[in-house]
């Protein structure tokens, strides 16, 4: 079987072609075309294959949705909305990130407030209707709508959670007036409380209806020309895929689609290798994204925000699982600077793509993370993509003069503390994740991968005393990789407020039973069998008084009455677990039904490298080369990581190179090389 | 020992990523609306010296001061020596500890390495009910500050990690929603707990006295920082009143028309707020404690020099707040406080409105200025419970140099958010019927205010309603450099049968059927609306924000007949014959 992953970033479209019989990995980078994306997709899968026929799997990661609403100019779309709440849009949740400011910057509707016309309706919170729908003005708000210019229209009703009649009718009404106008209701997306993100979310989707419409049909008719016999496939926020079709009526479910593979990746490595809890450490250029696997899954988020210029600081909601990603500004591009006052930070700023580390000699003036490393001798000056990218370490060194010079230090001990302040930054992230989770990051391993990783995976698995660290095998192609272990998943959650003590089993049976019954036939629908199927339950559940609910995943399908009990322990057992205190005896209720259909596909797998002994194999080693690390140099011992060997040792300090990135081991530390090429650092004293 | 700038700034991070943490671990696990939804809570971290060292970023900023401020007064009611590890202490008396009203509930948890008392992590936030005559804990007309909530002075509530059942079964009794409360100090207990541990580590890390001297260069570090924009501001003395509503219920009124009075001084090294002149203190509870005035004042001398930068206590350094002993900014206990909230909210717009004239890009118009706070509480005839919503609702600031005031945020110096319209609908026994911004309420300006807005509740079963709304009679929202005022705070109880604006009332009964009507006001102008670009003035309309009649009247500005565009001709004439009028 041969499968296809290709995922536009917002400067290089990535391309992974896996032939599972011959166990071949194919990668192609090729520039992003912004003006029409699908172009940059063709291009990266010709460098790999003239034709498409035989590729039975080709899943597609997108910034075509984000991209569009960061750009903005929306002119054409309208929201219909609840009599008295034509303002849910605008008027937002009243706080603010900056909370000193008084410059503060609301986000800018997306759709403006004459385009948000007052339906006569209203559901009351139990779905009981007080005010019936009036059809008949309805449709001519409608026709006035399309009369001016509408070719989009958001449907979002108050309570609309509980009962979705309303705004179903409302749908069908323009789709019978208006074939040509696309239409999205909200509950459609999802049947959660919160007027206000459900509201965002919804003119999300409506945006980007003919755009992602406009983009599938180019590119499906482009990939069937050159012989694609599939389905399409594209990555979900929540690290599921979704069909292309299904992608034109919920497109807002592509937004940061393109982030989610690297979690993917490292959950699939986890199966692979046999370890439940990994923390995934991906580091760019520009930032470093923490992503935790925990007993073998993943996290999603009910909630995620877009930023874009005119949301401000509070950005969009956006009411959709997303795959829990903690990310922070530090990359290899992060910028080292002395504020006024002559303190030293290091980021938010980065030098990007472009003009990039001073070393790269395209104008960059700025000292930056990968300058300093240049200057420890960490990175190796003529290796840069095997030597293919000419760096130049003078100019690294002038750009940290004025730091040397304001402080009065040794230019090596700027260069490492350049590292020593990032280092901890990228441990803080780590801890935030784990925190909030109340687990300890000792007890788990990490993955690290992204170009920048490697080098820095020691030190932070120092920092944070973890006990073993994975160096990915293809640092620079992971997340890509990652895309072509995803299954098809939809997520579907019912907002319900409902006492345990007041909680009928066999309604909760019957409502999931609704529910899954609903789900297979959309997975059947996407072609996916019976067999293949996963549904898992959960609950999201709170003490009676409480805000904030935790989601119970369920142990099994089928309820009973002993099942009362069961969930009430697992809900304490997790709160104690969360927030290190729990309350048995509180009445406790439900807040949301939730269920995920998961649709399994293929996964893709690493394939073993050849078998050595402890030692590494002599033409591994390069020429050694002292290395500044903790206070002085170090000659270290330099590998080529592609000669390596599975069994081999590799003792630090020493450094491991290939060609998209570089691993720094540390003194008292060893790297095993895995059946499957990974480097697993860990302690001496721990072997 | 010499500074090393990179474990300075390791350590300067660090500590406001353990605020942060502490933050996470609240909210997910408070019982509170007004801590898991409106964040009206603040995590921080304080030195032994009763410096705050890092505070969250979310949550509401005039705790800054009250968390050092509980912790100076821990150390006057108990001996350093008497502090051991796992101990919690618990206060919330406004005069010792608490700074704020008694619903906010501070708990500080001492961190120790080896046996030396090294830190304090502390929480603040606010709870559920803490007794009092009513349960809102916002009642408009007390005359003592003990009618108003039970009082905690720092007393500890853990001892060696170990609750103390006995202070616990004193305060249970004390309050109505001893469940919710006890979940809440739990929450809070398990917050200081994570940020104990983190400030643990780091000692460990890199010693005690490295962490001590490096804590020290970090306040320096930003008391120079604040020295240096302090630099770039003019010097003199600048002076301003305005005048609070006042207390009691609106039919039977306590104080009225309080003069809040500043003098800012500025200096080459010092920024004088002097309140002094303000009036006496009130026999109503619209005082605030000092210690609470001077949170607000740190907020406003922030929000003016350096709004973005994180916070430390060092910055504060250069900044002196003078208050009289016996005024409303400082008042001699047993005086009530229960308004705390309401009367220094001026304090921040109005260092705006002083510096106007002199700082004319750095100024902005007055805000709609109140917490606009609402409690409605009774029995859930349906789900047989007790309820009490505690409800905010926001209005809209002031117009800015570069551009309109923003609609319906959080009065600056709070930062809570409302909860949403389908949440209330679930929990609470009414229905929503209106939520909308009000047409004509930003106030006119060359950049307007922003709008306030009106929310109509229909309640389904009896119960009481408690709600304090100011800055509606004597100084609504103003404008600044030739800017008008935004419309005022208030709600109508009855919005089909009467028109009676009410501001203050306190415990009043709603049967059920009844409709309370809530309306905030809007934001002052910036400038003079006949400055105002008449394009915006058109889109203004268009959206619904600005009437025609007012378009007219205020800004001058008239349509062509098809509606779509500006008269220019008539609209230059209309101007020239407005603006003798103006200024």
């Amino acid at each position: 079987m041969i499968r296809l992953a290709v995922d536009i970033g917002g400067t290089f479209t990535d391309a992974v072609i896996l032939d599972e019989e011959t166990q071949t990995v194919n990668l192609s980078k090729v520039p992003s075309t912004p003006d029409d994306y699908s172009q940059g997709v063709l291009t990266s899968i010709r460098r790999l294959r003239e034709s498409m026929s035989g590729i039975e799997n080709f899943v597609h990661g997108t910034t075509v949705g984000t991209n569009a609403i960061i750009q903005g100019a929306f002119k054409n779309a309208a929201l219909l909305g609840t009599e008295g709440f034509r303002d849910v849009l605008e008027i937002g949740r009243g706080n603010r990130v900056d909370m000193y400011d008084p410059f503060y910057r609301m986000p800018e509707p997306l759709i403006a407030r004459d385009k948000r016309i007052e339906i006569h309706e209203r559901m009351s919170s139990t779905g009981a209707a007080i005010t019936p729908l009036d059809l008949e003005t309805s449709r001519n708000l409608v026709r006035s709508l399309v009369d001016s210019g509408v070719n989009a229209i958001a449907v979002c009703l108050i309570n609309s959670y509980a009962n979705s009649t309303h705004e179903e009718r409302l749908a069908s009404l323009i789709r019978e007036l208006y074939p040509s106008v696309l239409v999205s209701i909200s509950t459609e997306i999802t049947n959660e409380y919160n007027e206000y993100e459900r509201t965002s979310t919804t003119v999300i989707n409506t945006l980007l209806l003919h755009i992602m419409n406009r983009y599938l049909g180019i590119l499906e008719e482009e990939i069937s020309r050159i012989g694609f016999p599939g389905k399409l496939m594209l990555m979900q926020s929540n690290g599921g895929l979704m069909t292309a079709s299904l992608a034109r009526k919920i497109p807002v479910h592509t937004i940061n689609s393109g982030l989610v593979g690297g979690i993917l990746a490292v959950k699939a490595l986890g199966s692979m290798i046999g370890i439940q809890n990994l923390i995934g450490a991906d580091m760019g250029g520009t930032s470093f994204d923490v992503e935790l696997v925990i007993d073998g899954r993943y996290e999603t988020t009910p909630m995620m925000r877009i930023m874009t210029p005119k949301s401000g600081p509070d950005g969009y909601p956006l009411l959709i699982p997303a795959v829990d990603i903690h990310a922070i500004g530090t990359g290899g591009g992060s910028i080292a600077w002395i504020d006024k006052t002559g303190s030293m930070h290091v980021g938010p700023m980065s030098a990007s793509a472009f003009p990039g580390p001073a070393c790269y000699g395209k104008g960059g003036k700025d000292p930056t993370v990968t300058d300093a490393n240049l200057i420890l001798g960490r990175l190796n000056p003529g290796k840069f993509l095997g030597g293919e990218m000419k760096v130049y370490p003078e100019l690294a060194r002038s750009a940290l003069k004025h730091i040397t010079d304001y402080y009065s230090m040794d230019i090596l001990e700027a260069a490492e503390g350049i590292l020593k302040i990032a280092v901890p930054n990228m441990a803080s992230a780590i801890r935030t994740m784990t925190v909030e989770r109340g687990i300890d990051p000792r007890g788990f391993s990490m993955v690290s991968f992204g170009g920048a990783g490697p080098l820095h995976a020691n030190l932070i698995a120092r920092e944070l005393q973890i006990g073993r660290t994975f160096v990915s095998t293809m640092p620079g192609n992971f997340s890509a990789w990652g895309m072509l272990t995803a299954d098809f998943r939809r997520d579907y959650v019912l907002t319900r407020i409902l006492s345990m003590e007041k909680l009928e089993i066999s309604e909760l049976e019957e409502r999931f039973a609704k529910l899954e019954t609903h789900a297979e036939k959309i997975l059947l629908g996407e072609g996916i069998s019976k067999d293949r199927m996963v549904l898992i339950r959960a609950l999201d559940m709170r003490y009676v008084g409480q805000g904030h609910a935790l989601t119970l995943q369920l142990p099994r399908s089928k309820f009973n009455e002993k099942i009362k009990g069961e969930i009430e322990s697992l809900f304490d057992n997790l709160h104690l677990k969360r927030y290190l205190h729990n309350a048995p005896s509180q009445p406790k209720e439900l807040v949301a039904i939730r269920l995920s259909s998961i649709g399994q596909m293929k996964k893709a797998s690493l394939s073993k490298i050849k078998s050595g002994t402890i030692e590494p194999p002599s033409d591994s080693l390069q020429d050694p080369r002292e290395v500044y690390i903790d206070g002085s140099f170090k000659k270290c011992k330099i590998y080529d990581r592609s000669r390596l060997l599975a069994n081999n040792l590799i003792h630090g300090p020493s450094i491991i190179e290939e060609r998209v990135s570089t691993t720094l081991l540390l003194d008292g530390y060893v790297a095993e090389v895995d059946p499957f090429g990974h480097l697993v650092i860990s302690g001496v004293d721990s072997i | 020992m010499s500074r090393d700038p990179v474990i300075q700034e390791v350590i300067r991070n660090y500590l406001h990523r353990v605020a942060q943490d502490m933050e996470t671990a609240l909210i997910r696990s408070a019982y509170s609306i007004a801590i898991y939804d409106s964040k009206d809570f603040a995590c921080g971290v304080v030195d032994p010296d009763c410096n705050l060292l890092a505070q969250s970023l979310a949550g509401t900023p005039v705790f800054a001061n009250n968390l050092s401020n509980a912790v100076e007064a821990t150390f006057e009611a108990l001996e350093e020596e008497m502090l051991e590890p796992g101990d919690v202490i618990l206060c919330n008396d406004p005069y010792l500890g608490g700074g704020s009203h008694g619903n906010d509930v501070t708990c500080i948890y001492p961190v120790f390495f080896g046996s030396k008392l090294v830190a304090f992590t502390a929480v603040k936030g606010h709870v559920l009910d803490m007794g009092g005559a009513h349960p809102s804990g916002y009642q408009t007309n007390t005359t003592e500050v003990f009618q108003e909530l039970f009082r905690v002075p720092p007393v500890k509530f853990y001892k060696k990690g170990e609750i103390n059942r006995d202070l616990e079964r004193i305060l249970t009794t004390n309050i109505r929603l001893p469940a919710e409360v006890m979940g809440d100090i739990r929450a809070m207990v398990a917050s200081l707990r994570v940020g104990g541990k983190r400030i643990e580590e780091i000692i460990t890390k890199y010693g005690l006295d490295n962490y001590t001297e490096y804590v020290k260069n970090i306040l320096d570090q930003s008391e120079l920082q604040a020295r240096m924009k302090l630099n770039e501001l003019p010097k003199g003395s600048f002076e301003g009143e305005y005048f609070l509503d006042g207390d009691g219920d609106d039919e039977h009124p306590i104080s009225q028309k309080l003069r809040v009075h500043m003098k800012a001084t500025i200096k080459k090294d010092e920024f004088i707020i002097d309140l002094s002149e303000s009036a006496d203190q009130s026999a109503g509870p619209m005082n605030s404690p000092r210690s609470n005035t001077i949170s607000y004042a740190k907020y406003a001398f922030k929000s003016l020099i350096d709004p973005l930068s994180l916070i430390n206590d060092g910055f504060f350094r250069p900044l002196k707040v003078i208050t009289r002993r016996g005024s409303i900014f400082d008042p001699i206990p047993p005086a009530p406080v229960n308004l705390w909230l309401e009367t220094p909210h001026s304090i921040v717009d109005l260092l705006f409105k002083v510096l106007s004239r002199v700082l004319p890009n750095r100024t902005v118009g007055g805000t709609f200025g109140s917490d606009v706070i609402d409690f409605i509480y009774g029995d859930d005839k349906i789900n047989r419970r007790f309820f009490v919503l505690v409800d905010t609702l926001q209005g809209g600031w002031g117009g800015t140099p570069e551009f309109d005031g923003v609609t319906t945020y959080a009065v600056c110096e709070g930062n809570v958010s409302y909860p949403m319209m389908e949440m209330l609908e679930a929990n609470y026994p009414l229905q929503v019927l209106k939520w909308e911004l009000i047409k004509d309420s930003g106030g006119p300006g060359k950049m307007r205010g922003g709008l306030g807005v009106r929310r109509d509740y229909k309640l389904r079963d009896p119960c009481h309603i408690t709600f304090c709304y100011e800055r509606s009679r004597y100084s609504p929202p103003w404008g600044v450099l030739g800017g008008k005022e935004g419309s005022t705070n208030h709600v109508v109880l009855d919005p089909d049968g009467s028109s009676t604006k009410h501001q203050k009332v306190t415990h009043y009964p709603l049967q059920s059927n009844d409709i309370v009507s809530f309306r905030t006001g809007g934001g002052g102008g910036y400038g003079d609306p006949l400055e105002r670009d008449p394009s915006q003035v058109i889109r203004d309309i268009t959206l619904g924000y600005v009437s025609e009649e007012k378009a007219k009247t205020e800004y001058g500005v008239v349509f062509t007949p098809n509606k779509k565009n500006v008269d220019q001709i008539e609209t230059d004439k209309i101007r020239a014959r407005l603006r003798p009028s103006r200024n």
